[in-house]
């Protein structure tokens, strides 16, 4: 282990998700990193863009999704549903302006925004990951 | 300036993993310091190549894989070199790096 956690600095972090229904694996990697940051105190943005908006709109009756959660004893859209818990109630949904969120996430709000928009929350995070 | 590396991707994807290993050598050589490298998701199969990390990473370098992938990845115990630890080790790059660059 590396030591204190006690972050008194809050960072900005930038988290973006654009894997889709056939890299489960990836959104729990971002979706991980982005409960961290609201568990460490950090300030965090979330930005949905391609295939991961498939996520937040429609539920997924692909056998594959059922398969990986069941292996990984996961579900996703559970998780999506605990951001709120962590202080993160606002997703940034790229390129995306009608988009209607499926019935179970509706604890979050999509905030759409397009490109100019996205360059400014890149230019005000100090740090970016993508999934 | 001081860095973090997430490597989050596999040694068999070959082109991410080499560039990651070739900005650790230039990193070193041009003076910065690397504090750490976090293995994530399947980056932390690379510690099975233990040695190419430990030959081109500084001593004081701390070479991170997240429990969490570990364990999905059947990784029980920390090569010599590398300690597991949680998604902490990373948000910690906020305080002590200057940069983030992630890999895969």
């Amino acid at each position: 282990m590396t030591g204190s956690y006690s972050l008194v600095k809050p960072t900005t972090w930038l988290v973006r998700v654009s894997a889709g229904p056939s890299d489960l694996t990836k959104l729990f990697q971002g979706l991980d990193c982005v409960l961290a940051c609201g568990a460490f105190e950090q300030s965090v943005s979330v930005v949905f863009e391609g295939d991961a908006l498939a996520w937040l709109t429609a539920p997924s009756n692909s056998e594959d999704v059922t398969l990986v959660s069941e292996r990984l004893e996961r579900d996703p859209i559970k998780l999506l549903r605990s951001l709120p818990l962590y202080d993160i109630a606002e997703i940034f949904v790229l390129d995306a302006e009608k988009v209607s969120l499926r019935a179970d996430l509706n604890e979050l709000t999509l905030s759409p925004i397009g490109g100019h928009d996205f360059q400014q929350l890149i230019a005000n995070s100090q740090f970016t990951l993508g999934f | 300036m001081r860095f973090t590396l997430l490597v989050n991707c596999g040694p068999e994807q070959t082109t991410a993993y080499t560039h990651a290993g070739r900005l650790c050598s230039a990193l070193h050589q041009a003076g910065h310091s690397l504090v750490r490298v976090f293995f994530y998701g399947e980056g932390t199969l690379a510690a099975h190549d233990d040695s190419h990390w430990l030959g081109i990473t500084a001593p004081e370098t701390e070479r991170v894989l997240c429990s969490a992938s570990a364990e999905l990845y059947g990784i029980t115990e920390a090569p010599e070199g590398f300690v597991i630890g949680g998604l902490g080790s990373l948000m910690e790059a906020g305080l002590d790096s200057d940069r983030v660059i992630q890999f895969g």
